[in-house]
């Protein structure tokens, strides 16, 4: 296999996918050059450009809604499928056959993510993708355009050579990271994992190049804030000292929160359409999507620094009514104010937290979106959440679409520091960083710091965790057999090591499958391997179950020992050794779960 | 850049062919000069006692044969030279284009067909119409301008057109400057006093009124003009009607 001319920081997001990509061989003494690779994808039908953005919608029209001619792309006549602008754009149209937010399917437990069930609730014969097959699509079309535009004339220059580090949210667990890696393998890349505000990190590091040691100092703890289309993900990276040099640890990462700047736009979009329907006003739903947009164009407008008071928003009469069926209303800066600012980021008390969302008997599968739009009090649930008694945050680093709105980042900053109680300096903002696209940057510069010379961040395991064992006590009839959790990955393991859980032997029956309850917490930062946990069902969030099957004598119980590694890749392995060295593989079940968060 | 690296090391050995070719035949005209010499020194009276004294024989004809691996040598060493100074040149030159523009070169046009096959002249021409039907489609597309060309503006008040203006002109205004960024010809304020110099293109500049002789000439600029600053259209490989413009739309 050639050496890789590159490194390629593939940033797939729930909404939008993003590729960066950097010589691997930089000059020295030259600050990197990082480039974006503009993906080229159909815009229309059967009209294809270059944009800096490859929105992760996936497209699956039958031949009457879109004919297939105008599917087709410089690298494929028929593929069938659409990815980019034009699946987005036609697809708002056909949702029965959009699948969108395939990311956050892939970390969705109540459902088999290896199942043809995107998209979701379409029905009839339609054509259908699993989570894992629609990321696997995004990244083909990225392989694709890449090997035809990068590496025409040198086969060794295609994307499968390069070295390739794809981000996932930080809240991503063992098994959504495994999943990833699936997606990327199917797609033919092999890839390194990395976790997105750590990617924001990065990006914000080679933007401020040597400075950056002047802008944050020892001590420091910096809280990264992202918050995308769809999702929400907070980390914490801490600025410490080992022997005279400054070293960064991602200290703490939150839960996967599916709230993000399209609902934002959304909930300001129905806000209005209430509005207009008191003046008698009705709106169909391809005016609503025309309003949603004009929404989006119109918030970045009045959340801007020294923004307009208001904007006008205009929906165009459809069809050849155009003027009789225009709708014009005023959107005002207050209304803003009220839907957003204070909708999803509203000032709340250091120890608020979320309401939890209204459990009735039947709720509908799909994904689960957030019950409380409250960023702040997600915010204020993390910080009391991550770990050790901390203080709270001295600066903090924001990311993500949204957080263009220089309003939108006062606010969080005053909801900081309204947690201080009037102790300390004010939160700093880091500044320099691209709201956009600075993920895949930042994964470039991480796979430059990978092959040495430029600060990392330690970060490791972003969960302990546990499996659980029921206890050997005799069995009292009518109760079931206590079980407890043994801790089998601590938090913060790092990369490429393996452990093994000593001095606890299990017997498993050769010929039968195996199971093992599998749990993890973002909470529980000082457990090491082998602590065991009684009671553990309020404090331990279920993520699967383990299964494996030994092979050998049928019925014979043989005595194994277990073994995690942490790779390399950014995965979890576990394994079954038997005593005379035989490794069982314990495989994440991805089926659908009953008893799913 | 690796991909620079493999022609390099060719020119090292063209580099290295010519430079020793050279030098055999230096070594060659020195032989023959050589022996043009000593025939001179032989015919004349006492040569031959001079030749086997001094033993002229050796000197000019054999050892000149001893100098052959020694140029060669000395050849592999200047070539090796001459090599180096052009890497450095080269790697130079590339670092600065590749800092410009990212390494595209590559890059096949984005329409190109998967397969090169020619096209008939029927595709020509449809590919001609859909260029040039595909900036009104866009227009409608993102500022529904076709739809406002069409309507009939007898029957709506002022008030209500202009509404609907505000949003077909937002729309198609965003449209030209992505697509091709439109800039004044000349920069001076309309109304201003202008020097039209000598060489000027006739196409960009129209003059009026009462123009004698030879520029340069004065005048006052009665309207900027426009030019598209930039041309960037997306490609189209569609094999549909060129002629739709807006497609009808059928809710089911």
């Amino acid at each position: 296999m050639p050496e890789p001319t590159y490194i390629v920081g593939i940033d797939l997001g729930t909404t939008n996918s993003v590729v960066a990509y950097t010589d691997a061989k930089p000059e020295k003494g030259r600050p990197p050059d990082i480039r974006l690779f503009r993906a080229p994808q159909l815009v229309g039908p059967g009209a294809i450009e270059e944009r800096d953005t490859l929105p992760s919608f996936v497209l699956l029209p039958t031949p009457h809604e879109v004919a297939e001619g105008d599917l087709a792309l410089p690298w494929d006549e028929k593929p069938g499928l659409a990815v980019g602008v034009f699946a987005r754009d036609r697809g708002a149209e056909l949702p029965q056959r959009l699948v969108s937010s395939a990311k956050s399917w892939l970390c969705h437990a109540g459902v088999d993510r290896n199942a043809a069930i995107l998209p979701w609730g379409a029905e009839g014969g339609a054509r259908k993708l699993s989570p894992v097959e629609a990321s696997t699509a995004v990244l083909a079309h990225v392989t694709a355009a890449w090997d035809r535009f990068m590496a025409a004339d040198n086969p060794d220059l295609a994307l499968k050579h390069q070295d390739v580090i794809l981000t996932v949210p930080a809240s991503f667990d063992a098994v959504a990271r495994d999943l990833t890696v699936k997606a990327a393998t199917a797609a033919g890349l092999s890839v390194t994992l990395l976790e997105e505000p750590q990617a924001a990190f990065y990006a914000w590091i080679a933007h401020s190049g040597d400075e950056w040691r002047k802008n944050v100092s020892v001590g420091d703890l910096v809280l990264v804030f992202d918050v995308g289309g769809g999702t929400s993900d907070f980390s914490l990276i801490s600025v410490g000292e080992e022997e005279g040099n400054m070293t960064l640890s991602r200290v703490a990462v939150g839960d996967h929160l599916l709230v993000g700047g399209d609902n934002m736009d959304l909930a300001l979009a129905y806000d209005l359409a209430k509005t207009l329907a008191q003046k008698g006003k009705k709106l169909d739903g391809w005016q609503m999507r025309a309003l949603w947009l004009s929404c989006r164009g119109a918030k970045e407008k009045l959340l801007a620094e020294n923004g307009p008071e208001a904007a006008v928003v205009t929906i165009l009469g459809r069809g050849s009514g155009l003027i009789g069926g225009t709708v014009k209303t005023d959107l005002e800066k207050g209304r803003i104010t009220g839907v957003i600012t204070d909708g999803f980021f509203p000032p709340c008390e250091k120890d608020a937290e979320p309401s939890a969302p209204p459990r009735s008997g039947m709720r509908e599968m799909g994904l689960s979106y957030a019950a409380d739009p409250g960023v702040t009090r997600h915010l204020a649930r993390f910080l009391r959440r991550s770990g050790a008694e901390r203080p709270l945050p001295t600066a903090v680093l924001f990311n993500g679409g949204v957080m263009k709105a220089a309003a939108l980042r006062g606010r969080v900053r005053e909801v900081l520091d309204s947690w201080r109680d009037g102790d300390g300096e004010p939160v700093r903002e880091l500044s320099g960083a691209d709201y956009d696209l600075s993920v895949a940057r930042g994964a470039a510069v991480y796979g430059l710091a990978k092959r040495g010379g430029a600060v990392r961040i330690k970060g490791g395991l972003n969960k302990a965790y546990y499996i659980g064992v029921e206890a050997a006590l005799p069995a009292v009839p009518g109760m079931p057999a206590p079980r407890s959790a043994v801790c089998v990955a601590p938090f913060g393991m790092e990369e490429g090591t393996s452990a093994k859980l000593s001095g606890r032997t299990f017997g498993l029956v050769v010929g039968e499958p195996v199971r093992f309850e599998f749990l993890a917490s973002t909470s529980r930062h000082d457990d090491e391997m082998g602590v065991t946990i009684e009671d553990f069902e309020s404090e331990l969030t279920p993520v699967t179950t383990l299964e494996t099957e030994l092979s050998g004598d049928a019925g014979s119980v043989i005595p194994v020992t277990l073994e995690v590694d942490a790779t390399e890749v950014g995965t979890l392995e576990l394994w079954c050794v038997a005593e005379d060295g035989r490794r069982f593989r314990l495989s994440f079940d991805v089926r659908e779960k009953e008893d799913a968060p | 850049m690796e991909n620079i690296n493999r022609p390099l090391r060719r020119g090292f050995w063209w580099i290295f062919v010519w430079m020793g070719l050279f030098e055999l035949i230096l070594v060659l005209a020195v032989v023959f000069g050589n022996l043009k010499v000593l025939s001179m020194i032989r015919t004349s009276p006492n040569g031959p006692a001079l030749i086997a004294s001094l033993k002229l024989d050796s000197w000019l004809l054999h050892y000149p044969v001893y100098l052959v691996p020694g140029f060669l040598a000395v050849s592999l060493l200047f070539s090796f030279f001459a090599w180096a100074g052009v890497k450095r040149v080269v790697r130079r030159f590339l670092d600065r284009e590749l800092a410009a523009a990212p390494p595209k070169k590559a890059k096949k046009g984005l329409g190109e067909a998967p397969e090169d096959r020619p096209k008939t002249a029927r595709e020509i021409a449809q590919d001609t119409e859909r260029q040039s039907l595909h900036l009104l489609a866009l227009l409608q597309r993102e500022g529904r301008l076709m739809d406002f060309l069409a309507e009939d503006l007898t029957l709506y008040d002022d008030a209500q057109i202009g509404g609907a203006v505000r949003a077909v002109h937002e729309g198609c205004r965003k449209l030209l400057e992505k697509r091709l960024k439109p800039v004044p010809v000349m920069a001076a304020e309309e109304g201003e006093a202008v020097t039209i110099e000598p060489g000027f293109d006739p196409a960009a500049i129209r003059l009026s009124g009462n123009v004698a002789g030879d520029p340069p000439f004065k005048g006052v600029l009665r309207h900027k003009g426009w030019k598209a600053s930039r041309y960037e259209m997306p490609e189209l490989i569609s094999a549909s009607d060129p002629r739709i413009i807006a497609p009808a739309e059928v809710d089911i």
